[in-house]
């Protein structure tokens, strides 16, 4: 055990550290512009946007909330890294070309264009919230993972990793972010590989590893409504399609990284390739060590008893050695500051794009925007490490972060849906449907019995179904209660019932019995580490969501043997720890002594509370729609009015005819003018006509467009094999004189 | 059937829907304007992506479900 790390994985980590912010730093050079510091002068090519989204997609806490996942449900934790595919047809020939060649810079600029101001700034407030918020709970979240690994306070991991991260992205702005992603995600891929391996070797090889797993943990989807807190039908609509929708839609980091593409082409190659190959990487990556786990547990290598929660610090713990821990942790800390850059470039985009643009200082030189740029950079992180102490003290607060999110999501999301695909949707109907819809999901948080016709369609109850599982273990006293994971594996009717014993149950607040009843107690043996472990579980029904209950275990020769109260009611979501509270009544020959059992309800709104948001603003949005007036001019803001986008965007008529590519080396002529002009048969093999917009790189292909420009192709020259480029577009582009350029036609 | 088949059905055939709609709709209003080769190639690749993960998908659950 190493728990409080080696000193050589300090030292990887103080390497790490500082080597990310010197790599992050140098791209300083490289923003010169608002358009450079938030899209990174729309130049990259696609595998380093890939790249950069894989490293963003995974936070420090994806290991371990994956890792739990993977130890509980098994394979199918992959499931919500594997279904967006089906939604990806709008965003590819949808959304994506209209941000692009709409120039879009945030989503709450759309709202406005789209719609109207006051729906605007409706969407600014609430996407600003969001970030932010995102911003601190990371930063939290990744103090908590430290702290458990490490042993490392907050107040000094946390200050750490923000200082370093704000450093990068105040400089080198998107460029910067993109950049140390590669770098990042990189890492991430090596030390979950690594762990993996490690992993691997310690159970037996993959035949071991595979022999050792049950069937449910081999599947790719977990059950169809069960368990609550992972079920397939829940998954599928919540993350599959609303959660993609929300995704590729609303979420402004995303949208920024998909704008600093070079085109809209290389902005598809960049879904396919994320979509199809990384993210099912990203997903073993994450989720790996607790397939490990969920085999060791069956190989007798880990108590079964083990908290589910732990699992990925048990596990690393256990298979890596001094270094390897280091770069465990040098991968968490690069999970971390690759979301929070783009937290933080995202924020100040908003901020500066729709607050102090829109509200405070219209016109000015690009050059003092981007400065104020940097500005608002710092003043989000700072918000965001004021909001850790806030989310630590309160567990509550936390949860309203995430109830807001839940609430603020849906509307948006209907909102810019409907937006884009339907040219009649009125600015009114947008503002008072996300109104409607917000309001409505907030009720249904309170009274949650009004999701429940939907949530009933695929078979989920409302909380009214739930097992309580104790256990007793021979010779020492029991641990707690069984993680949640196994529980309607182990215990079903197949497994034998204990007839002596019984579980009787009533609402507390109807002690006279006008509510009893009373359940079957199920038993099923298993020896652990040689150490004889008897669990017992009775699964419960009709039971109120809300409502406080009683609970005995009766034994039903001797009468009640144990009493426990639940008195936080059947919240879906939650697993409350009931306190046996006479256990000194135990029988003596009570199989061993029970301290406490777990309670876990079956139902789960999580997933279908953003069906129902959905649902409900899309009704909403419809109604008032018919109601009142269309907004005109909206041309290249809707599916089907792209071309006028591209039109737009090109400041002519699009030239989409397939063209070649040329390399040729550049002629620089004096002019503060952007210009390109290129002969004749170069020309040709471009399929390009004057005023078409080029892309012009330099050609080492690794640089991925670092040193690059966009220029529309002026009159074609009959002086030589070259391109006469102006010093102007030659600076813009970075180039370096000598460097032979690659040219292609954009549009 | 095996709880696992009856999942992926759902996946492949509820999910399938929502893709197509989608699919059809861009095709529909000319968002992929299959007259272009760009687009053409992107259409393509975009079934095969939906086919390739459904026939990934079948095998991982035959695998799982039979070894």
């Amino acid at each position: 055990m190493h728990m409080m790390g080696a000193p050589i994985d300090y030292a990887i980590l103080i390497v790490y550290f500082v080597g990310i912010l010197a790599f992050g730093a140098y791209f300083a050079r490289f923003t010169k512009s608002t358009q450079d510091f938030f899209f990174g002068g729309q130049r990259f090519s696609w595998w380093l946007i890939a790249a950069s989204l894989v490293a963003t997609g995974i936070g420090s806490y994806s290991f371990l909330k994956y890792a739990q996942t993977g130890f509980t449900s098994g394979l199918s934790s992959t499931m919500t890294y594997l279904n967006d595919w089906f939604m990806i047809p709008l965003f590819m020939f949808g959304w994506l070309p209209i941000i692009y060649f709409s120039r879009i810079k945030s989503i709450p600029e759309y709202f406005d264009r789209r719609f109207d101001r006051r729906t605007r700034l409706v969407a600014t407030i609430f996407t600003l919230l969001y970030l932010v918020g995102y911003i601190g709970l990371n930063f939290y979240l990744m103090g908590l993972a430290i702290k458990s690994l490490m042993g490392v306070e907050m107040w000094i991991a946390i200050p750490i990793v923000a200082i370093i991260s704000a450093i990068y992205v105040t400089t080198g702005g998107q460029t910067a972010v993109i950049f140390t992603d590669l770098i990042q995600g990189a890492f991430l891929y090596i030390a979950g590989a690594v762990l993996l391996i490690y992993g691997l070797t310690h159970i037996g090889g993959i035949s071991e590893w595979w022999a050792n797993l049950d069937v449910a943990h081999r599947l790719p989807f977990p059950g169809f409504n069960r368990p609550a807190e992972f079920e397939f039908t829940g998954i599928f609509w919540g993350e599959g399609i609303v959660g993609t929708l929300a995704f590729t839609f609303i979420n402004q980091g995303f949208i920024m990284r998909y704008l600093a593409a070079k085109s809209v082409n290389e902005g598809r190659k960049t879904l396919t390739f994320n979509t199809l190959l990384l993210m099912p990487i990203s997903a073993v990556v994450v989720g790996g060590i607790g397939w490990i786990a969920a085999a060791m547990v069956s190989k007798g290598q880990i108590n079964t008893g083990v908290d589910a929660k732990d699992i990925f610090m048990i596990v690393s713990n256990i298979v890596t050695r001094p270094g390897i821990f280091g770069f465990v942790i040098a991968a968490l800390t690069a999970a971390l500051m690759s979301t929070i850059d783009t937290l933080i470039n995202a924020v100040a985009a908003i901020g500066i794009f729709d607050i102090y643009k829109n509200y405070f200082k219209k016109e000015a030189p690009d050059k003092h925007y981007l400065k104020a740029s940097r500005i608002v950079s710092i003043i989000a992180t700072v918000v965001g490490l004021a909001l850790v102490p806030v989310f630590a003290q309160s567990r509550s607060i936390l949860q309203a972060h995430y109830t807001f999110v839940a609430i603020i999501t849906p509307p948006m999301l209907v909102a810019i849906f409907l937006g884009v695909v339907w040219k009649r949707f009125t600015p009114k109907a947008a503002f008072w449907g996300m109104i409607i819809g917000g309001a409505l999901i907030l009720v249904s948080i309170f009274v949650p019995e009004i999701i429940v016709p939907i949530a009933r369609t695929h078979g989920l109850t409302d909380g009214s179904e739930a097992n309580i599982v104790f256990e007793s273990v021979s010779g020492g006293p029991i641990m707690g209660p069984r993680a949640a994971y196994n529980w309607q594996e182990i215990f079903s009717e197949k497994d034998g019932a204990v007839s002596e014993y019984v579980v009787e149950y009533e609402l507390k607040s109807s002690f006279k019995g006008d509510y009893t009843n009373s359940a079957p107690v199920y038993k099923k043996n298993e020896t652990i580490d040689d150490v004889p472990v008897t669990r017992y579980c009775a699964p419960l029904s009709d039971l109120k969501p809300r409502d406080s209950y009683v609970f005995r275990v009766v034994n039903k020769e001797t009468g009640a043997i144990y009493n426990a109260i639940l008195n936080k009611g059947l919240d879906a979501n939650k697993l409350p720890m009931i306190e046996l509270v006479d256990s000194d009544a135990l029988p003596k020959d009570a199989p061993g002594k029970v301290a406490k059992f777990g309670f876990k309800t079956a139902g789960d709104y999580g997933y279908f509370r953003s069906v129902f948001g959905l649902i409900v603003t899309l009704i909403a949005c419809v109604a008032i729609t018919f109601f009142t007036k269309p907004k005109m001019g909206i041309e290249g803001l809707t599916v089907d009015t792209i071309l006028a986008a591209k039109r737009s965007f090109k400041g002519g008529e699009p030239n989409e005819t397939k063209g070649g590519k040329v390399v040729l080396s550049p002629k620089i002529v004096e002019g503060e003018e952007a210009l390109v002009r290129l002969p004749a048969t170069a020309i040709e093999k471009l399929s390009a006509k004057p005023g078409d917009l080029l892309y012009i790189a330099d050609k080492r292909f690794w640089l991925g467009g670092l040193r690059s420009n966009h220029i529309h192709l002026g009159e074609p020259h009959g002086e030589g094999d070259f391109i006469i480029i102006s010093r102007k577009s030659f600076e813009d582009g970075n180039f370096i004189e000598g460097r032979p350029l690659e040219v292609e036609k954009i549009i | 059937m095996h709880e696992g088949w009856v999942t992926y059905l759902y996946q492949f055939i509820i999910g399938g829907l929502f893709f197509a709609a989608g699919l059809v709709y861009v095709v529909k209003v000319k968002a992929a304007d299959l007259k272009l080769s760009e687009d053409r190639k992107w259409t393509i690749a975009l079934i095969v992506g939906f086919f390739g993960l459904a026939v990934v998908t079948a095998v991982w659950t035959l695998l799982a479900i039979n070894s």
